[in-house]
């Protein structure tokens, strides 16, 4: 870990939450705390950190299944801070249940945590030599057929969440453009954490940070794409979302661990902006309603998820540090790839071995939200989700039945 | 957009393929998905008429049909990837579509259910001849343009 960073970002935190929490009792904002059931900073927040509650894993599993071949403290990093932003949400959402009413949609990434956190554990448990090696060998297995699972299920989810606002909520982003592009935004979101949570750790993976600066220049053009649809667009979060992202052109801003947490940090802030946005339809609602209680729980926020996401990471540490090597400063000359040590083998159709382990659980998945759409008639929020958390829990069964057979054919041998 | 901006769009889609797969590096292909998207964009603006909110998701649409004539060309992992451009077809089909019916208007299900079935099919092959190629080619302009 890099305990300076760390610290520094920390403290300097705290500081500005006691700051704008005592200047809240100063102009007046401390009410909107215990009254505040017409505020929506709160949603914004909220938002926001269900789409970071995405990113992580929807990184993780997407590199998997594309066979891009990243470190595990990179993965497992990005899994983590999946889960620690859902926490951040769900404290919003009960915090401010006033302001925030959790819909249909917002149960099914609920859905998606849950599978997130057994595609960790999962993750975590297959890593650790120090336990039984079998099983370690039986979870490596099921690593990519999960990857498999919540790739489609993220995208369905993503997708009738931004379906589903643009219906009940906001009829301005109505269209088919808005989900493909909160899509679009949860990747990218993705990809700017992965490096801010990389250079905790004193790291750097080149490899992200090219495919980032890539992805903001598509980025440019959705955002072009979507001022021409609906006539206007956060300017703000251009600016800081895509333009920024392209001093890591330069070297010198590059391969400088302040430079690239600057980067880093206004295309989250871009990333917030434009949830303010797709709440507000106004560019600068942002600033000229911000008042010290606003600003308490942005940052109120950004402390919980940096205390839990580094209490986790501490309580695991041995699943994460171990000794291989890592990209970065370590390795002037890697980029993030890992050299492919398997021998590239040639599968017929339904015969590979990621399809064995996931034919009979998706079917079963695929049954199950069958009968759950049947029975509530609702097909787009949570069908999907309740299919693939079926199909996720039968995949994660596959190992400790594979083992307790192993041992009694073993038994009866003897 | 009219049936002959619509078959336009298609070989555009055709001639963006041919020009990605004679680019070689991550950031070669990158940089020519973006040129292929800013096209697409381009030519969806003065091609259609923007009050069309079936237009919404042309571009994307193009893209997407460009990945799957793409994945033909392929030499490793060619039926993983097939699949994959089809699912990413079927998926903004499917989003688009429901949007479309959310706003009362007509959804093209009978084009989701081709896109389905063809993606369904690849996960079948065992080995990909060059004439199941330009089949599988034809097949997707078929679905292209009349559905």
């Amino acid at each position: 870990m890099n305990n300076k960073v760390v610290t520094i970002v920390f403290i300097g935190l705290c500081l500005l939450l006691l700051l704008s929490v005592g200047g809240s009792f100063w102009d007046g904002s401390f009410d909107h705390f215990l009254h505040g059931a017409s505020w929506n900073f709160p949603r914004i927040m909220f938002v926001f950190w269900l789409g970071l509650s995405l990113a992580g894993v929807l990184l993780s599993a997407f590199l998997l299944v594309m066979k891009v071949k990243i470190y595990r403290r990179t993965s497992l990093l990005l899994e983590l801070s999946s889960l620690c932003s859902l926490v951040v949400s769900g404290a919003y959402a009960l915090l401010f249940s006033s302001s925030i009413e959790v819909q249909g949609g917002v149960f099914s990434i609920g859905i998606v945590g849950f599978i997130s956190l057994l595609f960790f554990v999962t993750h975590l448990v297959a890593a650790d030599s120090a336990e039984d090696l079998a099983l370690c060998k039986e979870l490596a297995k099921i690593r990519r057929p999960l990857a498999w699972i919540i790739l489609p299920t993220i995208f369905w989810v993503v997708s009738a969440f931004g379906l589903e606002y643009a219906k009940n909520e906001n009829l301005f982003w109505q269209g088919a453009f808005f989900p493909l592009y909160l899509v679009a935004c949860v990747f990218y979101l993705g990809l700017a954490i992965s490096i801010a949570l990389l250079s905790f750790e004193n790291y750097y993976n080149r490899l992200i940070a090219r495919f980032l600066m890539l992805c903001s220049w598509f980025m440019a053009l959705l955002f072009l794409w979507t001022i021409l649809l609906k006539g206007h667009a956060s300017m703000m979060s251009f600016v800081l979302s895509c333009a920024v992202p392209q001093l890591l052109f330069f070297e010198v801003v590059r391969e400088n661990l302040w430079g690239r947490l600057f980067v880093v940090l206004c295309i989250l802030f871009g990333g917030l902006l434009k949830c303010n946005f797709w709440v507000n339809l106004d560019d600068f609602h942002f600033f000229t309603n911000m008042t010290f209680a606003s600003a308490s729980i942005v940052l109120a926020g950004g402390i919980l998820f940096v205390v839990l996401f580094l209490g986790v990471r501490f309580l695991l540490s041995r699943f994460f540090e171990n000794d291989e090597i890592l990209m970065g400063e370590e390795s002037g000359n890697s980029d993030g790839e890992v050299p492919d040590g398997e021998e590239k083998k040639y599968y017929p159709s339904f015969s590979a071995p990621e399809f064995k382990v996931v034919r009979l659980p998706v079917l079963c998945g695929v049954l199950a939200a069958v009968a759950y759409g049947y029975f509530t008639s609702d097909w787009v929020n949570l069908a999907g989700p309740f299919g693939a958390y079926v199909s996720c829990l039968l995949v994660c069964v596959q190992p400790f039945m594979h083992l307790v057979f192993s041992k009694r054919r073993k038994e009866d041998r003897k | 957009m009219s049936l002959f901006a619509n078959a336009v769009a298609c070989l555009l889609c055709l001639l963006f393929a041919f020009n990605l797969c004679r680019v070689r590096g991550i950031f070669h292909i990158a940089l020519m998905i973006f040129i292929v998207v800013m096209m697409s964009g381009v030519y969806t603006l003065f091609a259609g008429n923007f009050s069309n909110p079936a237009l919404e998701y042309y571009p994307i649409r193009m893209v997407a049909l460009t990945f799957c004539v793409f994945t033909t060309e392929l030499r490793e992992n060619r039926r993983r990837f097939m699949v994959l451009a089809q699912a990413f077809w079927l998926w903004i089909e499917l989003v688009g579509a429901v949007s479309l019916y959310q706003m009362g208007l007509e959804a093209p299900w009978l084009r989701l259910a081709a896109i389905a079935e063809i993606g369904l099919g690849c996960c079948f092959m065992v080995h990909i001849s060059k004439e199941i190629e330009f089949g599988l080619i034809v097949l997707w302009m078929a679905v292209w343009m009349f559905f």
